[in-house]
């Protein structure tokens, strides 16, 4: 009994008695080139790049139409403690003399700054 | 009776005394500094006029000129001297040992300021007036660190006589109640207050004491000040304290 042999009407390319054919068949060509990955990855940031500043041009408008609240400015700190003057007239009579006194002593320092001189003269 | 008398009016007219001498050694420096100024500008005028035409008439007159503005700068030197270390005397019961040690380092700086003034007047030529000056320069840095410490001496003082006086009033005031004691909390923190007083006075004494080291001046008083800035805030603070106690005392 003579054994039909049979090709697979699906896959053309499937003939097993085609085998000769094989090696003429040519790879498809390539529609699109792969993309090196650094340029992918250039790509990527400088995507991210633009969102980033796209969102900060958003938030900066946004802020420009809210009014912003006045900071309160910063006072500078006195580096010397007023004497409680005001409240003089508080204090008992036998000791406001003393108490004046001791607050004027404060501003008693020798009121004598050094001569400024040129030490250059002669030379 | 009248020892009693004389004692107690001595003190009063002494400390008068005092400041009447140092206002007028005061009113002397600043006459002093006028006419260091005016020779120092002269000195510059003829120094001018030799630079450009250097002849020899132009020559003596700078040498003169120079020889003035010496003499006159160090008769204001010793003025200023003078004046501190009459200065000085206003609140040196408090510290006597510290301010005679400082007064009589001025007084040494008086004295060298008046033997140069014995020299200055017999110099003829440039080149001896140049030697004085470079010795004058090298001594000057010495008389600068005594005029800073002798300032530095009587910030010290003020401050440690009115630590005193703040101490006697807070005496009289806790003496003087009837009432449970209204002063026990000041008192309580006196100590601590006292001794951040006496370590910032301490600590501008130490800087004042530190040896000059090399050709310059290095000027330890903006670094005092900042001490006695620190003492006076705690003092101030104390006098506050005890001045609101004496307020309640009136309520």
């Amino acid at each position: 009994m003579q054994e039909n042999l049979y090709q697979n009407i699906d896959i053309s390319q499937n003939n097993p008695l085609n085998t000769g054919e094989i090696s003429n068949i040519t790879p498809a060509p390539k529609t699109s080139k792969k993309l090196n990955p650094k340029v992918i990855i250039l790509i990527v940031l400088g995507a991210i790049i633009i969102l980033l500043f796209v969102i900060s041009l958003i938030v900066t408008s946004l802020r420009q139409k809210t009014p912003t609240p006045k900071t309160p400015q910063i006072t500078p700190t006195p580096t010397d403690l007023p004497l409680p003057t005001s409240s003089s007239s508080l204090v008992p009579e036998i000791y406001q003399e003393k108490f004046k006194i001791i607050e004027n002593n404060f501003q008693n320092d020798l009121n004598l700054e050094p001569p400024p001189i040129d030490t250059e003269v002669g030379l | 009776m009248w020892l009693l008398f004389f004692l107690f009016f001595v003190h009063p007219i002494h400390a008068q005394e005092q400041t009447d001498l140092y206002s007028q050694y005061r009113t002397d420096y600043l006459y002093q500094q006028s006419q260091y100024q005016k020779n120092y500008l002269d000195y510059l005028n003829k120094k001018d006029v030799y630079i450009q035409y250097r002849t020899i008439s132009s020559e003596k007159d700078k040498i003169v000129a120079t020889k003035n503005v010496l003499y006159s700068r160090n008769l204001m030197l010793k003025s200023y001297l003078m004046a501190l270390r009459v200065g000085l005397d206003k609140y040196k019961s408090i510290n006597p040992n510290d301010t005679e040690k400082s007064q009589i380092e001025i007084k040494k700086w008086e004295d060298w300021t008046d033997e140069q003034n014995l020299i200055i007047p017999n110099f003829n030529n440039t080149s001896d007036i140049q030697n004085w000056a470079k010795t004058f320069q090298s001594r000057y840095i010495e008389i600068q660190k005594v005029i800073y410490s002798g300032l530095t001496q009587a910030n010290i003082n003020l401050r440690l006589y009115n630590l005193n006086e703040i101490k006697l009033l807070a005496d009289t005031i806790k003496s003087d109640q009837s009432n449970p004691d209204p002063t026990n909390d000041w008192f309580a923190s006196y100590p601590v207050k006292s001794d951040l007083i006496l370590k910032s006075l301490q600590n501008a004494s130490t800087l004042r004491n530190q040896n000059q080291r090399g050709r310059t001046f290095s000027n330890f008083y903006p670094e005092v000040k900042v001490e006695i800035n620190k003492a006076d805030g705690y003092l101030k603070n104390l006098l506050t304290d005890l001045k609101s106690i004496a307020i309640k005392l009136n309520q």
